[in-house]
């Protein structure tokens, strides 16, 4: 029983860290059809940003989340701002765009070694403190940390679904000529999608950085695991995204709890390269390709 | 096959470019220069592939540097494990890693372009990180533990070529004719497969897919194909680089590397004939004069990278050929000359 | 009476491809408008220029006395220029009565937003009984209803609807021209572009025939029944 507690605790967790880490990777790729392969960095900055507030700038413990938010938001609407905007219409757009921010995140890591250097720095925003349960010791952290990651998507999901803005980024996502037609500013709406995955990215690093440290590089391996939930989840689909990042939270924690933590990744590969086998465009995805 | 006149004028500059290589080392001596010129020739190698199976094939595959490192490791483990010699080791890493291509691919190239970069670039990632993580002892080298895959130190100190002892002072030469002939003969079969048969199915494929199918071209057989070659002589770079090194450690799967190797493809042009080699040689000069900077060296890197992509997305080589043509006098841009 | 839409040689391509070689035309409001022609002539690209979805030329054009032919898409349908485009592009992800909404989309009154709807409701009642659906899950005829429906709750000045027999059996086609009748009753400033304009000339008051992107003729329908050459060449034997 305190196995099952353990390793559901854990999954959890990390399924709530890798839900914040994809859902903005799968908004872009639904609204922009681009993979942001500065993820990375937008979740990096967000923990960084937490740590210079709090730190530097003397803000409240808890204002750090917020500052992430803030932060993540920020280097999400200038990446659009500077690159993205420039790069939409233009032929071979998928593979541009991402060179051109596989490029935007090196700079940002690079920038990041500058300012801070590479000393795994503290985050301030976590909980100390634990309880018992059936005889589980339960820390107060990983259970923050699930709260705020399903507070935030829910958020977003009620943004999506019930507000006037979320409907534009939907219809854009669904049929850029349609969402013109209706009076959509499409390029705003880009842009806001810009800024919410920010948002949620810097989100993820705070909260990802506060059961770990900070580092440049930390936001490689989230990223990496952020897009293969998006694939198996099925490019795009949002609600599929934070539903499989739960579900392979929980797979990597059982097989990091009987096979060792260096499994856990490889385990998750193989699945999604199965369900790929099985279902080609995603566990949710749909097939808009005509097979050739 | 088709001896096109685009192949033949290609096939030309390649030669005279061998030629002009293989003659270098009779102007330069100093050793520093020919291990950068070397170095160039591995990467020039890995940039090409990269530019065959990403600009003409059409495979964002993020795999190459996983290629690379395969046939580095691969020939040190034969070397080492095995005993054999690094002459056999070569060719076998090539295949290697050309038949971990054919495994890739089968699982991914059927899928949509954004997926093949993502799986690629998870698998590199997951075989890294299971290099790194593995602890277990499989042989004890002189008192110290040797993991399976060498672990986070990797393998080195193996048998090289051997020119230390026939060439003593001057081994460097030998090494260096070994990577040109490598470099030569791959250069070599990408312009055959570029201006020849595969690269017209891949012109077809990539202007009317629907078209080129009916006409019996399969996408995926000839991305399959494409993809095993790419991955052979990757491979085989990094089969010589190991031997060249004496060295294959989990660093060859950074992400960095791959990313300097792609501003390299980038840079010089994706999908043009020249760009890979302009690109590699541009990038390496950047590189040296970023030295100067230490830690900001990967800044300029990807500034470089990102600079290009939006401005000049047909890299160097388009540049080139515009300014060529603009001189010629001629309005027309011909796509096949490239 | 000033003229709703009013252009003067219009041109525009895709990339160095000319497409529309100096289209002029105007339309009178409280009209029906039919612009006709044989397919891959121009008219979707005409509409679409109109609706500042593709980069377009023009010495003149004025919509509702104003110059739009520098303002972007949503602008022009904030001043009532409506495009039902060609196959019907409808949010297939969203349920029937999302997509309605979605034309309301720069309407601010909620309370005349949801009588626009009962009245489309009304209109269109299969689409009533299916307002829960995903677009997705409609058939070809109700799906036009739809893009027809989404295109009314703009509530704009100037409707242009794209091939609305395109795709559909002749029974449905039916009815939607039914529909399309009671619209043209009821006072709206409409154009309908179709390739062929048997039905068409019932409601239109002034047709005009796009060929190699340019209008070649334009006039009333009872003038186009005369024209034999011209039927002859472009509608086959008459």
């Amino acid at each position: 029983m305190e196995i099952l507690i353990q390793i559901v605790l854990t999954g959890l967790t990390l399924g709530a860290m890798y839900a914040l880490a994809s859902v903005g990777l799968a908004l872009i790729w639904g609204t922009l059809g681009m993979f942001n392969m500065a993820q990375n960095m937008f979740i990096t900055v967000g923990a960084y940003g937490a740590y210079s507030a709090i730190g530097v700038l003397g803000w409240p413990i808890w204002l750090g989340l917020p500052a992430g938010l803030l932060v993540g938001a920020l280097v999400g609407i200038i990446t659009h701002v500077l690159i993205v905007r420039q790069m939409l219409g233009r032929p071979n757009f998928e593979m541009n765009i991402m060179v051109a921010t596989a490029g935007v995140g090196i700079v940002l890591e690079n920038l990041v070694l500058q300012a801070y250097g590479g000393y795994p720095y503290r985050q301030p925003v976590n909980i100390t403190g634990s309880f018992k349960l059936g005889g589980v010791v339960i820390s107060y952290q990983p259970l923050m940390i699930i709260l705020i990651a399903a507070l935030l998507i829910v958020l977003t999901a009620v943004l999506l679904l019930k507000t006037r803005f979320g409907r534009a980024i939907r219809a854009t996502a669904m049929n850029i000529d349609a969402a013109r037609l209706m009076g959509v500013q499409t390029e705003r709406t880009y842009l806001q999608v810009m800024a919410i995955a920010g948002a949620l990215a810097g989100a993820a690093g705070v909260l990802i950085s506060s059961m770990s440290s900070l580092s440049p590089q930390m936001g490689a391996d989230p990223m990496v695991k952020a897009f293969v939930i998006c694939v198996v989840a099925g490019l795009g689909n949002v609600a599929g995204t934070g539903a499989t990042a739960v579900v392979l939270g929980l797979f990597e924690a059982t097989i990091q709890f009987y096979f060792g933590v260096r499994f856990g990744f490889p385990a998750m590969l193989g699945l999604v390269i199965l369900v790929l086998i099985w279902r080609p465009n995603g566990l949710f995805g749909r097939k808009s390709v005509v097979r050739l | 096959m088709i001896f096109s006149k685009a192949l033949r004028g290609h096939a030309l500059i390649a030669v005279l470019m061998i030629a002009v290589f293989a003659a270098l080392p009779l102007v330069v001596g100093e050793r520093y220069l020919l291990g950068q010129i070397i170095t160039f020739f591995f990467w020039a190698i890995v940039a090409s592939q990269w530019n065959l199976i990403m600009g003409h094939g059409g495979v964002f595959s993020l795999a190459q540097m996983f290629f690379f490192a395969c046939g580095a490791y691969a020939t040190a483990m034969m070397v080492e494990y095995g005993g054999l010699s690094i002459w056999l080791a070569l060719p076998i890493a090539g295949l290697i890693s050309a038949a971990s291509a054919l495994l890739i691919g089968a699982a991914c190239l059927r899928l949509a372009g954004a997926y093949v970069a993502l799986l690629t670039y998870a698998i590199a990632t997951m075989v890294q990180v299971l290099i790194i993580t593995d602890t277990n002892c499989y042989q004890m080298v002189n008192n110290v533990c040797q993991e399976l895959l060498g672990g986070a130190t990797g393998f080195s100190g193996f048998e090289d070529f051997g020119f230390r002892k026939l060439l003593k002072a001057n081994w460097i030469l030998g090494n260096y004719y070994v990577v040109l002939a490598v470099f030569s003969v791959t250069i070599l079969v990408t312009i055959v497969v570029i201006h020849g048969r595969y690269g017209l199915a891949f012109r077809a494929i990539r202007d009317n897919l629907g078209y080129a199918s009916s006409r019996g071209i399969s996408r995926f057989r000839y991305q399959m194909i494409v993809f095993a070659i790419s991955a052979f002589f990757t491979g085989l770079a990094g089969a010589t680089y190991g031997g060249h090194f004496k060295f294959a450690g989990p660093s060859l799967f950074d992400f960095s590397t791959a990313m300097m190797v792609l501003s390299m493809v980038i840079v010089g042009g994706l999908g043009s004939t020249w760009g890979p080699i302009i690109g590699t040689a541009v990038i390496m000069v950047i590189i040296e004069w970023m030295k100067e900077f230490g830690d900001a060296r990967n800044l300029g890197l990807g500034l470089a990278l990102v600079l290009f992509v939006v401005f000049m997305p047909g890299g160097l080589a388009a540049a080139a050929k515009r300014l060529a043509d603009r001189a010629r006098g001629s309005g027309k841009i011909g796509k096949a000359a490239r | 009476m000033t003229a709703l839409l009013s252009i003067e040689n219009l041109t525009a391509g895709y990339g160095k491809q000319p497409v529309l070689h100096g289209v002029s035309l105007e339309i009178q409001p409280k009209s029906v408008f039919a612009l006709i022609g044989p397919n891959g002539h121009g008219k979707t690209t005409l509409l679409r220029c109109l609706s500042g979805l593709i980069a377009h030329k023009a010495d003149k054009f004025d919509f509702g006395g104003e110059d739009i032919g520098a303002a972007p898409s949503h602008i022009r349908v904030a001043r009532g220029l409506i495009h039902v485009p060609q196959g019907d592009l409808l949010f297939r992800d969203m349920s029937v009565e999302e997509n309605l909404l979605m034309g309301a989309y720069l309407r601010n009154d909620a309370g005349a937003v949801q009588a626009s709807l009962a009245d489309v409701y009304k209109f269109f009642p299969r689409l009533g009984e299916r307002r829960a659906q995903l677009a997705n899950s409609l058939s070809g005829g109700e799906r036009r209803m739809a893009g027809i429906g989404r295109g009314l709750m703009a509530a704009g000045q100037f409707m242009m609807i794209d091939e609305p027999s395109l795709g559909l059996a002749p029974l449905i086609i039916e009815q939607i021209y039914d529909g399309l009748k009671e619209l043209a009753k009821s006072g709206r400033t409409i154009l309908i572009v179709e390739e062929n304009p048997m039905r068409i000339v019932e409601i239109a008051d002034h047709m005009a025939l796009m060929d190699g992107g340019q209008i070649v003729w334009s006039g009333s329908p009872a003038a186009l029944t005369t024209e034999k050459k011209i039927l002859q060449t472009y509608f086959g034997a008459v």
